[in-house]
């Protein structure tokens, strides 16, 4: 079955998350960080990682870059909160990505779990 | 019109240059008044009329001290019996700044200055007064402009900081959308499979959790709301360290995560009496200017500190910048003269008015060569207002709010 990976820094946030995709049944894991989710290893081709652009450390951007450089690269969903100039400049050179923007509704999740 | 007695209060006197020194004390700008031992008025010239709304006629011969604040009348003749005993002076040859009373009772503020002639009648004392009433309300009007121009330029930087700062609620606000949802599923379940205990339980952990995001949401526009709204300014004693610590929090808010900022707080430092809000805002400035100087280089650190000497509370601010260009150190402190891209160029101009206000200052260490910039405030751990000027026991004039 596939994993719904999160990375999020905001403790408030990643716990929402957390409880709002086991809800709906799938499995979870959360990381605060990119370090810590590209330690964990590759992610299987059916999983959807939903990573949030500012994150401390690797930024969200860099992430997202190397999931893409993957044989088979997973589903990925970006979030922020970040105002629109920021995220147009983290997202130059990633111009197919979905992004949702914070404040997020369920309903804009759903869709891809 | 001015009137002169001879000492037995009876005839007036009339020679040349009696009129001649008559003349002389009504066309003086400045009041002046002329006592003689047992405080009863010999001289009161025309000045001092319009100042006091007396005419002379009726205040020669009575005590000086129908004059004065009552603070001060019912312990004046006492003062001068004291220095005619011991030549212990509270004013004489002094001079400060006093309240007189008007005929219609108010209370003004003058400034005095007292001298004292040997005459064949005895000693006699000449006062010299300055009406301050004008220069006053200037200074209070000065002092309300330079308040409303303090708040402006914070609501500037909040300005600038706005949209790190709805980053920092839209987190709370996802987090409660999130939440609430989550529990609408667990309702929904209940209602489709019946209710559990455990699923109970899980929608109520659910719901406390949302409750904690809203809290976290409603603090945060509690100190945004501290800095922006409009209030006099105002001095309590108030505990160092949280002070600064609150607007370390709040400058941080959605800032770079990646700026290290590490917090060396004095241990025991004695309460100090300030105007929270201005010294907050002074953190706010030279806070975010250092984490812009360390943004984007190696290994990025601001370390706020604050400590203790002989008679002053510290606060330090210290980044691993570039440091300050000399080329930028001459005008660093002056008002719209800014080298960033945003902003009027007015943090630092106001936060060293602030700091001196308090009778502080704010210095800086500009680095270069390898170090970052350095920026310390410096308060006074007594209040400016308790001058030794006015330590000797007579009561002074001056407005404690207005100084």
């Amino acid at each position: 079955m596939a994993t719904i990976h999160i990375i999020e820094d905001d403790w408030g946030v990643r716990d929402a998350l957390i409880e709002l995709v086991r809800g709906f049944g799938h499995t979870v894991a959360a990381y605060e960080d990119g370090e810590a989710f590209m330690r964990a290893g590759t992610p299987p081709p059916d999983d959807v990682i939903f990573v949030d652009l500012g994150l401390p450390g690797v930024g969200g951007q860099h992430v997202i870059k190397w999931l893409n450089g993957l044989p088979v690269p997973p589903r990925v969903v970006a979030i922020s909160g970040r105002s629109r100039g920021d995220i147009e400049a983290a997202l130059r050179d990633l111009p197919n990505l979905t992004l949702l923007r914070k404040p997020l509704a369920a309903e804009a999740i759903t869709p891809f779990l | 019109m001015h009137t002169t007695r001879d000492p037995d209060g009876g005839t007036e006197i009339g020679t040349v240059s009696e009129a001649r020194l008559l003349s002389v004390l009504d066309t003086a700008v400045d009041g002046i008044i002329v006592i003689d031992e047992g405080a009863r008025i010999l001289v009161f010239n025309k000045a001092c009329e319009r100042m006091f709304g007396y005419a002379t006629e009726e205040v020669v011969g009575r005590n000086v001290n129908m004059l004065m604040s009552p603070e001060h009348a019912d312990n004046h003749d006492g003062y001068l019996g004291n220095y005619q005993r011991t030549g212990h002076r509270r004013i004489i040859g002094i001079g400060r700044e006093v309240r007189g009373r008007h005929r219609d009772g108010t209370l003004f503020p003058i400034d005095l200055s007292v001298g004292e002639a040997r005459t064949p009648d005895g000693r006699q004392f000449i006062g010299i007064l300055r009406d301050l009433t004008a220069r006053k309300d200037t200074e209070r009007r000065l002092n309300e402009l330079q308040a409303d121009l303090i708040r402006l330029t914070r609501i500037s930087a909040l300005d600038e900081m706005g949209s790190a700062l709805a980053h920092e609620l839209n987190q709370p606000l996802t987090a409660i959308m999130l939440y609430l949802q989550a529990v609408g599923r667990e309702f929904g379940r209940a209602k489709d499979a019946g209710h559990t205990p455990e699923a109970d339980d899980r929608a109520n952990a659910i719901l406390e959790k949302a409750r904690r995001e809203a809290q976290r949401a409603g603090s945060i526009i509690q100190r945004i709301r501290s800095l922006v709204e409009k209030r006099g300014p105002e001095r309590k004693s108030v505990d160092f360290n949280p002070l600064v610590d609150d607007a370390v929090d709040l400058t941080l808010m959605g800032q770079d995560r990646n700026v290290r900022v590490v917090r060396e707080y004095g241990e025991d430092l004695p309460p100090v009496e300030v105007d929270p809000v201005q010294i907050q805002q002074v953190v706010v400035n030279v806070l975010r200017n250092a984490v812009e100087a360390v943004r984007g280089r190696e290994g990025p650190q601001v370390i706020v500190s604050t400590s203790l000497d002989d008679r002053h509370l510290l606060l330090s601010i210290e980044d691993n910048g570039p440091g300050i260009p000399q080329d930028r150190l001459a005008d660093l402190f002056q008002a719209f003269k800014t080298g960033k891209r945003s902003g009027m160029g007015l943090g630092l101009a106001i936060s060293r008015t602030i700091a001196q206000n308090h009778g502080g200052e704010l210095l800086v260490d500009p680095g270069g060569d390898g170090r970052g910039a350095r920026f310390v405030v410096r308060l006074p751990l007594r209040s400016p207002e308790v001058s030794e000027r006015f330590s000797d026991g007579l009561a002074p004039g001056r407005d404690r709010t207005g100084s």
